[in-house]
């Protein structure tokens, strides 16, 4: 039984020549062994979100070197794939922050507005809390594959337009399964703010997958 | 009895766009039976939420099906593996 309590961040991401790193003992941190347990899902984890090799290869060695330096701290509070996911996880959304930054500095982006996917979610509803515009009918074929890889496509495309806090909680949580109690645990986040997280992102990727499928079919409603 | 029953009418009581949060976190946690029977009820009259719970519901398997995909996918090369040690062992010497 894991308790509810606020856990604090697992890697703190400590000075490269401070005190924690001193502390730590390096002959005892597995980095051989955690690239043979859990390399190749980290691998395919931070190439999925990143979708580039280069920034991929960038991001896998700043995950393990923080690690390395927060190795002293780990305790074993969650598995230890799980806590490597979700440094990447951490490195992964500070990149695309960045990212996101620069793209919308030189204009090139075409950045949502921020919380633009908390009121595109409010518009949904009249003020007093009952629906506005409810969820449509997909109308969809559950059996057919085309169908399948139409919305696997779609929500894979709406899954990297969230904001990187939203998707990395929807990767570690959706994607990769991860039980709640560990997710916020790698995360350093508490079960509320996870569940605010994974309920607008569920909202937002609902929303946005019917608008990529109302491109393509007719409104049943 | 009493606080399911309690439980039950606080849920038929909310306005749907709480409901949508609950849905949402029963995908993470089992709720409370009084608070799920509340639920099941609820989207028994409401279209609304029925679509809602059963898209974020079909959502959440097909990024399961996404996640799967990954066990299959590319290994780590062997040059970002190397990388990886060579830094590794660089940062171990500075400490």
């Amino acid at each position: 039984m894991t308790d509810d309590t606020i856990q604090p961040p697992p890697v703190p991401d400590p000075p490269v020549n401070g005190a924690a790193v001193r502390r730590s003992e390096p002959s005892v941190v597995p980095v051989e062994q955690w690239l043979a347990e859990h390399g190749d899902i980290l691998w395919r984890f931070v190439l999925g979100r990143t979708r580039s090799r280069e920034v991929a290869e960038e991001v896998v060695q700043e995950t393990i070197l923080a690690a390395m330096q927060g190795y002293a701290n780990f305790a074993g509070r969650s598995s230890e794939r799980t806590w490597l996911l979700g440094i990447a996880a951490h490195k992964i959304a500070d990149h695309l922050r960045a990212e996101r930054r620069r793209a919308a500095g030189s204009g090139a982006g075409n950045t949502p507005p921020r919380d633009a996917d908390k009121a595109e979610f409010h518009a949904m509803f009249t003020a007093k809390g009952m629906w506005a515009r409810p969820p449509r009918e997909w109308g969809l074929d559950a059996g057919s594959t085309t169908e399948k890889a139409e919305m696997l496509a779609a929500l894979r495309h709406c899954i990297d337009a969230l904001p990187p806090a939203q998707a990395e909680a929807v990767w570690l949580r959706d994607l990769l399964n991860i039980p709640a109690g560990e997710v916020c645990k790698a995360l350093g986040i508490s079960p509320t703010n996870l569940w605010s997280r994974m309920h607008r992102a569920r909202a937002a990727l609902r929303a946005c997958v019917e608008k990529s499928i109302g491109m393509r079919k007719e409104d049943t409603r | 009895m009493i606080g399911f029953v309690r439980d039950v009418f606080r849920v038929l009581g909310m306005p749907c766009r709480e409901h949508t949060a609950l849905f949402s976190k029963q995908l993470d946690e089992p709720l409370p039976p009084g608070i799920a029977a509340g639920l099941r009820i609820h989207i028994l009259y409401c279209g609304g939420c029925k679509k809602f719970r059963a898209q974020i519901r079909r959502l959440r398997d097909l990024a399961g099906a996404i996640g799967q995909e990954l066990d299959s996918g590319e290994s780590m090369p062997k040059t970002v593996r190397d990388g990886v040690l060579r830094r590794a062992a660089d940062q171990s010497k500075k400490i």
